[in-house]
Parts: C-alpha cells; structure tokens; sequence
C-alpha cells in the first residue's frame, strides 16, 4: 500500500516532473495577466515604461534595445556580469558546458537569464526586474 | 525552487546592472504568492506604487490578480489529483491515502482540497 507524503511546495514546484508543465504554464498564465493589468492601470502621465518581453526574451535581448545599451554598454556589462556569474554555483547539469570553456560559460550564462518583467524609468534613471515568485 | 532561482537571478542581474551603471538604480520588485495562492495586500500595493498604477485602480487589480492566483492554482492541484487518482485506481481501488498536509485523496474517484 503506497503511503503518500507531498507538501503543496512540491505540488507547485516546477522542481516536481511530473507537475513542471503545469505548473510553469500557470506562472505564466498568472504574470502574463498581472503584467498587462498593470499596463492598463499606469498613471497617464507616468514615464515609467514596462517592456514588453516576448517568449525568447532575455538579458541578450534587452541589451539590444537601445534604451538599454544608453545604461550601460554590452561589453561593461558582460564584464561585471562574468565576476558576479562567476561566484555562483554551477549546477551539476550545467558542468559539461562550464568544463568547455568557463569564461564564455558565465558570461553565456547571464545572457540567457529571463526576468519576468522589466520596467524602466529614464527621467529618473531607474530599473525595475520584476518577478513573481 | 522558483524562489532559489529568482534570490539567483537577482543577484546576478541586479549584481551586474549596479557594478556597470553606477548613475542608474536598479531594484527587484518580487510579487509574491504562496504555496497556497494566498497575496499579501499590503506587499502587493506597495509594489504597485513603485510601478506608478493609478490609486484607483489598485483595488480592481488586487481583486483580478487574486480571482486568477486561486483559478490557476485550483487548475495546478486538480492536474495533480488526476494524475494520483490514475495511480491509486490502478493499485488501490476504493482505498483513502493522505497525500499531504491539506490533501486527500479518494482512490474510487472522489477528490477534495481542504485548507
């Protein structure tokens, strides 16, 4: 007789096999529905701007942006980001990419991260990395 | 999980945003919900003033936001009993087994959440 021992943090961890589709499309479907409500409800006036992200959107994208690349350059910002990927762990499934070449590994590695949602406010020189957790 | 990722995430993108732009201001504003669907008002408020939503509004947002938490959340945990169900009836028939801390399930094809 199975005896059955799971906690809803495991129910709702996309960490769980055979939950991660739905649970990863019901993140989805929860912020893509916040983000545009929040679009719809921005003070007319504001010059806070949120950025759309479509589904290959990630840091890569963004820095192609212009507005973006007036922040900071691609290049600067790889460099920073190669020191701070760098102290991180890397996973175990992750390994035989970092065995190939480590320096392109972390740097590779900040480029494909994938905020939820990104805002910017250039008057007054403020980001915004929005998650939903 | 997600949150090991986002605590990651942040720290590597703020982390890398605030050593490379240093006359711009870089923030992680977090929605959060729990394993529950349950939303913090207040946390979700303030989070909505610094993305410049109208005051008006915010209280029709809160309201939509928490309506589609619960109806997503619902949809995660019934997937889930349907894929234990299909598992007790091929091995339990009619038998009850405690699955966790706030659901049972019936192996004959009932199923209820409780909080």
């Amino acid at each position: 007789m199975p005896v059955w021992r799971l906690k809803h943090s495991h129910i709702n961890s996309a960490g769980c096999k055979g939950m991660a589709t739905i649970v990863t499309a019901a993140h989805h479907s929860i912020w893509r529905h916040l983000y545009d409500s929040m679009h719809a409800t921005q003070k007319p006036k504001s010059k806070l701007k949120i950025v759309t992200l479509d589904k290959e959107g990630n840091m890569s994208t963004l820095w192609r942006r212009e507005e973006f690349l007036r922040i900071c350059s691609k290049k600067d910002l790889a460099e920073k980001a190669q020191d701070i990927e760098g102290t991180m762990i890397v996973k175990k499934s992750q390994e035989t990419r970092y065995n190939l070449d480590p320096v392109s590994f972390f740097v590779n590695r900040f480029w494909s991260r994938r905020p939820d949602g990104v805002t910017i406010n250039k008057a007054l020189q403020i980001v915004f990395i929005l998650e939903l957790k | 999980m997600k949150e090991a990722g986002a605590n990651e995430q942040h720290k590597s993108i703020i982390g890398a945003l605030r050593a490379a732009a240093l006359r711009w201001e870089f923030e992680q504003i977090n929605f959060v919900m729990d394993n529950c669907g349950s939303v913090v008002e207040s946390d979700f408020y303030t989070e909505l003033k610094k993305l410049d939503v109208e005051e008006k509004k915010k209280d029709r947002l809160f309201a939509d936001h928490v309506t589609q938490v619960c109806e997503v959340h619902n949809r995660v945990i019934v997937s889930f009993l349907q894929q234990v169900q299909r598992f007790v009836r091929a091995t339990t028939e009619g038998l009850r087994e405690n699955i966790g801390h706030n659901v049972d399930v019936w192996g004959d094809g009932e199923s209820n959440t409780r909080s």
